[in-house]
């Protein structure tokens, strides 16, 4: 398929000008990428953040990775279906460390390579066992959704592209696993100006689901939020069918239902000093999630069972506050009534409740 | 970088009295919480088999005294690097690695609690200081790791203990009442 190639550019661009001396440390531009394997049994997050400015900024680094049991060996295997394994790092932002025509971001352990349609990413974590290397082909139609939507003390923008064709591999503890054209791999990219811990919140998925006839559903979904979701922005979910943005529900017509636990656990979290420092802290987590929308024409139902979250803690750059990331992976079931046409199809599914 | 003309103890000292100035210079409740609990005391630190003696006073002015070599039978504080680096990384609390015995501790309840402000002070500062960052990097690059490799868990199995040491404490000795008004009558 075609791809607006101008659009793709302008999306994956970085934002931050780096030619201004008097930047405000709050800046932020981060590159976001999931894969998983057809039948989700390997779930992959990478996310590449620069914050700050050259010298007085990182760049930090995320990768969670969760497993099947059933492909480790027993001295792996937890009282889960899934095993999780991660880490945080960041590096210092050197003047060097970016290049940004074509973009490429390269720090000890970390490479980050986006050039028109082609994108390569490396991670490495010796002390974790963690090595990813990858390659990424655009394949979705790319959507720039907004480039400065009010969000805390300033403003977020951000566009995607949920679907590449990738190839790569996976090394998890010297186990080594194939990365290959049959993998769903997500890529967005956000970008802005605003703090860490502010009162802000969103929740978000991305799902890529499979009909009996071979056709493939990706949705992506995004609400903007206050930190106790008690005010929430305008929702929307893109519906692409074979990579082709297809259609868009928006607003009122969307209904996004989180069922949580009834009692608190201490989750997974990402290592670093985040899950040093809040150690004890216990939260009630997404079990399922049900989202219908209808419009005129048009009509979707997404069921979500989930089966693993993790914590990620994002600290403020200059003062003691944190937002609060809950990763959540699951199987989804999506019911879609479009044009006359009905689709069924089952698949997995990535999302995000911030606060 | 661990200097080659510094020996080991002299360069744990050095970067311990560049810790003290980093938070000197950042001022803040960390700062105050290590003025608090140290001015005035003498403590034996042994990392890694390295023992240091700190002599702290001065009050505001803190000015931190570092002997060494010197050999101590009783220590007041005794871990290993990598213990450091496991709290570090979030694959162990701090509670959990005392109550593990990865970092032995000798001290008043009062100086213990004053141990573990600081340190949680320096995690969260973390954050907002990169010069503390910059340290723990120069500290974690240079100072010695073990050669073999410890296979990597998975992160239900990291997940740090958390309430270890009352966990420790029996359960009617936990259910004694105290009450504080009773100690100030005495």
């Amino acid at each position: 398929m075609t791809i607006d190639e101008q659009l793709l550019a302008q999306i994956e661009a970085l934002r931050i000008p780096l030619d201004d001396p008097t930047l405000v440390l709050s800046w932020k531009d981060w590159y976001h990428f999931l894969l998983w394997d057809k039948e989700g049994k390997i779930r992959i997050l990478v996310n590449i953040t620069l914050s700050g400015r050259p010298r007085q900024g990182e760049v930090q680094v995320s990768c969670l990775i969760n497993i099947a049991s059933d492909l480790l060996p027993v001295e792996y295997q937890v009282d889960t279906p899934m095993v999780t394994f991660g880490t945080a790092f960041s590096l210092e932002w050197q003047p060097d460390t970016v290049c940004k025509h074509p973009l490429r971001l390269c720090g000890n352990n970390v490479l980050l390579e986006i050039n028109g349609r082609h994108s390569r990413i490396n991670v490495r974590e010796a002390r974790m066992q963690l090595a990813l290397c990858f390659e990424g082909v655009a394949q979705a139609t790319p959507v720039l959704v907004t480039e400065d939507s009010p969000f805390g003390s300033g403003f977020i923008g951000w566009g995607l592209v949920p679907g590449l064709q990738v190839t790569g591999e996976l090394s998890v503890s010297g186990f080594n696993f194939g990365i290959d054209h049959r993998w769903f791999s997500y890529h967005d990219r956000n970008f802005g100006c605003f703090r860490w811990g502010e009162d802000i919140g969103w929740e978000w998925f991305v799902a890529f689901a499979t009909c009996d006839d071979g056709r493939q559903i990706t949705l992506a979904l995004d609400q903007r939020t206050n930190k106790d979701h008690s005010l929430k922005g305008l929702p929307y979910i893109f519906v692409y069918i074979d990579h082709q943005l297809t259609k868009t529900f928006i607003g009122s017509s969307l209904d996004i239902n989180w069922q949580w636990s009834d009692g608190s656990i201490r989750p997974v979290r990402l290592p670093g000093i985040m899950a040093s420092l809040f150690s004890d802290r216990a939260i009630r987590v997404p079990q399922a999630l049900e989202v219908g929308a209808v419009d005129h024409d048009s009509r979707l139902l997404v069921k979500v069972k989930f089966e693993t979250i993790a914590e990620l803690i994002v600290p403020d750059n200059q003062e003691r506050q944190y937002t609060f990331i809950e990763e959540v992976t699951g199987t989804v079931e999506v019911s879609l009534f479009l044009k006359g046409e009905i689709f069924h199809a089952k698949g997995i599914l990535y999302g995000e409740y911030v606060l | 970088m661990q200097s080659p003309s510094l020996d080991r103890d002299a360069q744990l000292a050095q970067w311990l009295q560049h810790l003290v100035e980093i938070l000197r210079a950042q001022q803040g409740s960390t700062w105050k919480d290590l003025v608090g609990t140290v001015s005035g005391k003498t403590a034996v630190i042994d990392i890694d088999g390295v023992q240091l003696q700190l002599h702290a006073n001065g009050g505001e002015q803190l000015q931190v005294e570092i002997k060494y070599p010197v050999v101590f039978q009783s220590v007041n504080l005794r871990t290993e690097a990598e213990t450091l680096r496991d709290v570090v990384s979030g694959r162990l609390t701090l509670d959990s690695a005392v109550s593990q015995g990865k970092i032995r501790l000798r001290a008043s309840f009062q100086n213990l609690l004053g141990v573990y402000r600081i340190v949680n002070g320096i995690l969260a500062d973390s954050a907002i200081n990169p010069q503390l960052r910059r340290l723990w990097i120069e500290f974690d690059q240079s100072w010695s790791t073990p050669t073999s490799c410890v296979p990597s868990l998975c992160l239900e199995n990291q997940k740090p203990g958390y309430g270890e040491l009352i966990r420790h404490i029996p359960k009617d000795i936990l259910e004694i009442d105290v009450f504080p008004v009773f100690v100030r009558e005495l």
